[in-house]
């Protein structure tokens, strides 16, 4: 079990440490320094380029070079971790499952094809034909498992065919966490106000980016509040789902302070926001103009852009 | 003032303080609550990996409250930028499509409330458009083992367990979600909440109508959501298109050897430089 609690003994704060990271420590990152409209045209060509490839080899690398850019953004690694285990338990999936899945279609199917002595027999009612249903019944469960276990070679078939699919899933998934977690949220609502999307959306970033250490602090003294002053189960049960089960009821309850609060702050934030004319200048394209100025696309966004078409070029010609 | 109800047609789109601060009240709880089921591995039974659904009780509860086109819109965009982006783990396709499917959901599933007073009916309504959203996500995602492995049919057995996983997946995620930390909490939070935060923010709580669930506005709605997952289909599968424009180079490449890739790439790569090299080199010089 030393295992098990190296995993779940992972710690709060420590999240709470890795996230911030993720969130607020990357001026010096390099997708951070491009111009944040050429990141974001980037990003969206490079979630379509992989489903392009069929084939392991290009995917391969292409996730290589995925992992790169990754490094170069120091990417946390809790969910580079996270996010690697639930695709590798993804494809494991298939191996067991499809097998199972083609026993019980086998069964089934002969099931379909006696239906017609089935409904007999029921219509009929007659002892001696019920003991038929039951043999059509046993015939069948026993086809089933004789094809779930006997056609493994029909499992790996399958997982050849879903890798490629899962490997074009984690490179999709592995770019955007490069891009969003080096990307600062100021860059990334400016740039996409740029690029026309309305302000109340990008608004939603840069409230979000200012107030996720708040909610998050807040939400952790609630819950500590709560287990102050409540009484932890003193027998744990198996597997100890009677203190998780007590941890999870308490992160609900917490939830009803919680949106008081927010309310409050919600109304507090938008009656500072109408104070500054936010509603006035919505619509307005000279207020659009000045919060975006100063942006530029340089020389540098140029090369990074059509270096990596090069290189997807290469990969596409050279394998 | 009452916020904008669902029964009024005009006007439901339109945006003023009052919506503003449904807005940022629903897509930081929201996004708070996925946050925080997302990255707890303290709700993980053992190593098992059992994660705990996310809380959509507090959705339910709020959006059902104020029950604005605004409101629904927050969900998704709360999950995406708490859950998604200041985490790092965006899927900026896969947010289209969430931000499409859950959106006219929700925006349906609200117009069917009655009486708002009724929790048994408002949990009723919140399970249904988790529901619908379930429902929708998942012939979304079977629809992208089709378009991402090559020769799906060939392979014996494969669609359908496809189809059967991806099914039980949605069914968990109902059940769980929708039931266990939706509808149920829901019956309980939901009456403690009304009435106490619409004074918070100003506002009277938001009225029940006369008439049957079942509207023509309804209708409207669900038309909408029924049209709109195609077009959330479709932005997931950009690449069916682009891959059929790509499919179109090999006679090129087979003619002219296949560096002839680089050739646009190169063309295309000089006029971007000597463009913006100009326009750097005018406004620096400008300065």
């Amino acid at each position: 079990m030393k295992y098990v609690d190296a995993v779940t003994d992972i710690s709060i704060a420590d999240i709470k440490v890795d996230l911030m990271r993720t969130a607020y420590d990357n001026d010096r990152a390099l997708l951070n320094t491009f111009d944040p409209r050429v990141v974001l045209v980037w990003s969206v060509l490079f979630m379509i380029v992989p489903w392009l490839f069929y084939d392991p080899l290009p995917l391969a690398i292409l996730l290589g070079a995925a992992f790169v850019l990754a490094a170069l953004s120091q990417v946390s690694k809790y969910l580079l971790a996270l996010l690697l285990f639930g695709q590798i338990t993804n494809i494991g999936f298939f191996v067991v499952m499809v097998p199972a899945m083609g026993g019980a279609i086998q069964a089934a199917g002969y099931l379909g094809d006696n239906t017609g002595r089935v409904t007999e027999a029921i219509a009929t009612l007659d002892p001696a034909v019920f003991g038929e249903v039951w043999s059509i019944v046993a015939t069948a469960t026993g086809r089933g498992i004789r094809t779930a276990t006997t056609s493994q070679s029909v499992g790996i078939d399958a997982v050849g065919a879903v890798v490629p699919f899962f490997l074009k899933l984690t490179i999709i998934s592995v770019i955007s966490l490069a891009v969003f977690s080096a990307m600062s949220p100021q860059k990334l609502s400016k740039g996409m106000l740029r690029l026309g999307v309305p302000r109340q959306l990008t608004f939603a970033i840069a409230y979000g980016y200012r107030m996720m250490p708040l909610l998050v602090e807040e939400y952790h003294a609630l819950v500590n509040s709560f287990r102050l002053r409540s009484e932890v189960p003193e027998k744990t049960g198996f597997l100890k789902w009677r203190y998780f089960y007590y941890l999870l009821k308490l992160s609900v309850k917490a939830f009803y302070p919680l949106i008081f609060n927010v309310a409050k702050r919600a109304r507090v934030t938008v009656e500072a926001m109408e104070t500054k004319g936010f509603s006035r200048s919505l619509g307005d394209e000279r207020s659009r103009a000045l919060r975006t100025e100063g942006m530029m696309v340089r020389t540098r966004d140029v090369s990074f852009v059509f270096g990596s078409l090069l290189f997807i070029a290469a990969v596409w010609a050279f394998t | 003032m009452a916020t904008t109800t669902s029964t009024d047609s005009g006007g439901v789109f339109s945006f003023d303080h009052r919506d503003m601060m449904v807005f940022i009240l629903v897509m930081s709880l929201h996004g708070l609550q996925s946050m925080i089921t997302e990255l707890l591995p303290e709700f993980s039974v053992g190593g098992l990996g059992v994660s705990i659904g996310p809380f959509w009780f507090v959705a339910m509860s709020v959006v059902l409250l104020f029950r604005s086109f605004w409101a629904c819109l927050a969900i998704p965009v709360g999950g995406i930028v708490f859950g998604e982006i200041l985490i790092g783990d965006f899927s900026a396709l896969g947010a289209v499509e969430g931000l499409v499917v859950i959106t006219t959901s929700w925006f349906f599933a609200m117009s069917l409330v009655t009486d708002p007073s009724d929790v048994k009916q408002i949990a009723a309504v919140g399970f249904l458009a988790k529901a619908m959203e379930e429902t929708a996500a998942w012939f979304i995602d079977v629809g992208k083992f089709y378009v991402g492995v090559e020769e799906l049919e060939a392979i014996s057995w494969l669609p359908e367990t496809v189809w059967a996983t991806e099914g039980m997946g949605a069914l968990i995620q109902i059940v769980v979600a929708g039931i266990v930390f939706g509808a149920v909490p829901t019956l309980f939070l939901y009456p403690r909440l009304r009435g106490k935060i619409e004074p918070l923010l100003g506002m009277r709580s938001a009225g029940g109508r006369d008439g049957p669930m079942f509207t023509r506005s309804s209708l409207k709605r669900l038309v909408a959501w029924v049209g709109l997952l195609p077009v959330a289909f479709a932005v997931e599968t950009l690449s069916e298109t682009s891959g059929g424009l790509i499919t179109f180079t090999p006679e090129f490449v087979e003619t002219y050897g296949q560096t002839f890739l680089f050739v646009p790439i190169a063309a295309a790569a000089l006029i971007a430089f000597g463009l913006v090299a100009y326009r750097q080199r005018k406004v620096e010089g400008g300065v």
